[in-house]
């Protein structure tokens, strides 16, 4: 950064907007993580219902085999990470803090290598079929069945295929690497995907702070004029769904509606990464990038991880704990989940461990509202977090509702710009978490 | 290994509510500055009372609540505002009960810190103007520049501010502040250095001080009157970025905030033009303060999504 950009953040930082940090690893190529021992595989992985277990303790599995078959609403196929063998099938406590079903797998050291096939002459139909099967999920952290979203989109006769490369969250750079190492592959991902949805246009919607992927998709975007790359301002949270669209395409998602109510359908690039694999190499869903970063590892690094790889085994490949690490987040530093301890293993929505040490935080202690009315700039549904807090700090649930707080996604904005520190989104949680207890599901 | 755990958002920015009040207190040094300045020792004689009596009676009433006692800027803000916005030879015991009745009736009352519906300057001016209005009306005039600070404040003469003179002073004075008038309104180009820090930190809006100035000054020009003298000689400038900024007295939203300055402005331009009194800043910024709530519940943003 040149002295007079300096100067000029220093005097003109509007304490408003969030640091990206991500100069950690943005420039670290993915390295392919060790093979690890054992891994455990969740059979939750995904948004909708548990799939079900098709293996038993002892059963030799080899790496892609379904172990866990997609049954029920919004439910996704799980496969073998690695072949070996199945040594226990028990609850185990997943990133979230929940626990659920999952099964450990030791590895027999055998690795499969997946044959490259050609997948340009492939009807819609068998594309979905395919990503079904596969068990590919949103891997930007929502883990809504992809599938799901690809017939959604077809039903209702999308316009628009919006391929999400914002990566707003701080820290997080899973998706930048992808685009800047796999920037063939994955458009030949967004080709199979708009032939599946339909779509008649493509956009790449990426944060203007990447500007190497920039230039490696628009060098692609001169060749095709169904594909535009657009360059969006670096500003936590663009890649919220809504938010891409409407900054894109100047359309607004109806409240309490989906994108394809518009015409649209967005992933995110690595899901989009995830569908070439299955398609072009038969490949199921076994494997993602994941950030591991931090002031608290010694060497932060971006590895393509097997899924179910202890978090462990990942922060011991980037050199260690650096001492008095406070928190694990998985996810980014904005909507990620602290972790009690490192006893968890990578899901299919896992983007990020991040490891924090000391006290990052100022610990200010919470005061009163000053009534600054940051919360009420920084809210991208553009609520009110300000009066719903007053009201959820009441159990004014009814008022809560009436002013929008359903429309919440917990993006943290409000809570990180508030200069008294108070618990905004939390706020906004309990009030949604009231709502739904009191069975109230009218609009 | 022993981990934190919270829910997110796990980082916070760096600004709080203690750096927003001292970067506040850091702009009002400038017009304070050049207060003391032009009206000399007694200029920061009334600041330091003010400002030492409103945080005492903040400490005092908080300790009577049982609440925490903290300095958290607040209270000095608010004598440091009031003493700038009286004449420069008030008495000091006028300055100090004025001060407390501020902070007692102006915030505390209502629940103190953040709860406020007057700004609680204001309310402590407007108090000290209906009880001594004599005291409160006279202004003595520039001192001996260069030799300011130690002069006796019995030599001083008075004089009439340009409000009510209404003609005399040519531009670059007003710009400048070397004429009668309130401690902190005079000098506009010490006001707009303060205004810069402000706005350059975001601490305030852009809308409230151009739209309040923007109406008077509109106003002035349509019906007639010098509207350069207009947003020049008084207290607007002062008003328009230290006084009806005020986070806690004045809307949310951004609509809301175009609302209540224009009317502000406007309230200034009758109240100078058909009122009794010269000046008009103080009074149409309380009555505006009392119409936040209203404006704040017309003024909500439309939900993304929502139905136009």
């Amino acid at each position: 950064m040149s002295l007079l950009k300096r100067i000029a953040k220093v005097l003109f930082s509007s304490d408003m907007e969030i640091d990206d940090m991500k100069e950690l690893t943005k420039n670290k190529y993915i390295k392919k993580g060790r093979m690890p021992e054992k891994v455990v595989v969740y059979f939750s992985q995904h948004i909708g219902k548990e799939s079900e277990c098709c293996v038993s303790c002892g059963n030799h599995v080899k790496e892609g085999q379904v172990i866990g078959k997609a049954s029920g609403v919004l439910s996704s196929n799980v496969h073998a990470p690695i072949s070996g063998k199945v040594v226990e099938i028990k609850n185990y406590r997943n990133s979230t803090g929940r626990s659920g079903k999952g099964v450990m797998i030791e590895s027999d050291g055998k690795e499969k290598v997946w044959k490259k096939k050609d997948a340009g002459n492939i009807s819609s139909e068998k594309i979905i079929k395919a990503v079904e099967s596969a068990g590919v999920v949103g891997m930007g952290g929502a883990t809504f069945p992809t599938y799901f979203k690809m017939n959604g989109a077809l039903k209702s006769r999308i316009k628009d295929y919006i391929v999400n490369g914002a990566e707003c969250e701080p820290y997080i750079t899973a998706d930048q690497r992808l685009m800047e190492e796999k920037t063939k592959e994955i458009f030949c991902g967004i080709q199979l995907m708009v032939k599946a949805t339909k779509a008649k246009h493509a956009y790449f919607g990426i944060e203007d702070n990447k500007r190497y992927a920039i230039r490696k998709f628009k060098g692609i975007a001169i060749n095709h004029d169904w594909f535009d790359v657009e360059e969006l301002e670096s500003r936590y949270p663009q890649g919220a769904e809504k938010e891409m669209i409407k900054n894109i395409l100047g359309k607004e998602v109806p409240c309490g509606g989906l994108p394809s109510d518009v015409g649209v359908a967005v992933n995110n690039v690595g899901t989009v990464f995830a569908v070439y694999e299955a398609l072009y190499y038969s490949k199921p869903l076994i494997e993602r990038v994941v950030t591991v970063t931090g002031n608290g590892v010694k060497n932060p690094k971006n590895i393509f991880a097997k899924i179910g790889t202890p978090v462990k085994d990942l922060i011991d490949e980037c050199g260690g704990y650096k001492s008095n690490v406070s928190k694990i987040i998985v996810g980014g530093p904005m909507m990620g989940f602290a972790q009690s301890d490192d006893k968890i293993y990578v899901t299919k929505g896992m983007s990020c461990i991040l490891v924090m040490k000391g006290s990052d935080d100022d610990s200010a202690e919470e005061r009163p509202c000053i009534r600054c009315g940051r919360c009420i700039d920084a809210c991208p549904m553009k609520l009110n977090p300000y009066i719903i807090s007053a009201y959820s700090q009441r159990d004014k649930f009814d008022d809560a509702k009436d002013a929008g707080v359903l429309n919440c996604y917990e993006c943290g904005k409000c809570a990180f710009v508030c200069p008294v520190r108070r618990p905004m989104t939390q706020y906004m949680r309990y009030a949604k978490e009231g709502i739904k207890k009191r069975g109230d599901t009218k609009k | 290994m022993k981990l934190d755990l919270s829910v997110s958002p796990h980082i916070k920015t760096k600004s709080s509510s203690k750096k927003i009040m001292f970067t506040v207190i850091f702009a009002l040094l400038f017009p304070s500055v050049a207060g003391i300045y032009y009206f000399g020792m007694s200029a920061l004689w009334i600041l330091i009372t003010c400002i030492v009596c409103a945080q005492f009676t903040e400490t005092v009433v908080l300790r009577m609540q049982k609440k925490d006692t903290k300095i958290t800027g607040g209270a000095i803000i608010t004598g440091l505002i009031l003493g700038l916005i009286v004449p420069p030879n008030v008495p000091l015991w006028l300055c100090a009960i004025g001060s407390s009745f501020g902070i007692i009736i102006g915030k505390m009352v209502f629940g103190g810190s953040g709860s406020n519906i007057f700004n609680p300057a204001l309310v402590g001016r407007a108090f000290m103007g209906a009880g001594w209005p004599a005291l409160m009306s006279v202004f003595t005039d520039v001192q001996d520049v260069g030799a300011p600070l130690w002069k006796d404040i019995a030599d001083a003469t008075t004089t009439a501010t340009p409000l009510v003179s209404k003609a005399g002073v040519d531009s670059a004075t007003l710009f400048l502040g070397s004429h009668g008038g309130c401690i902190g309104e005079t000098s506009i180009l010490f006001i707009l250095f303060g205004g810069l820090v402000l706005l350059i930190k975001r601490h305030i809006d852009w809308r409230i001080p151009a739209c309040m100035i923007g109406a008077v000054f509109v106003l002035s020009a349509v019906s007639g009157t010098d509207p350069m003298y207009q947003i020049l000689a008084g207290g607007l400038m002062f008003g328009a970025f230290f006084i009806a900024t005020d986070y806690v007295t004045s809307p949310m939203t951004k609509r809301g905030r175009i609302v209540y300055a224009v009317v502000i402005g406007c309230l200034v331009f009758l109240m100078r033009n058909y009122g009794t009194m010269a000046e008009g800043v103080a009074y149409s910024i309380l009555f505006m303060n009392a119409m936040v709530p209203l404006i704040d519940r017309f003024t909500q943003n439309r939900i993304f999504g929502d139905k136009v």
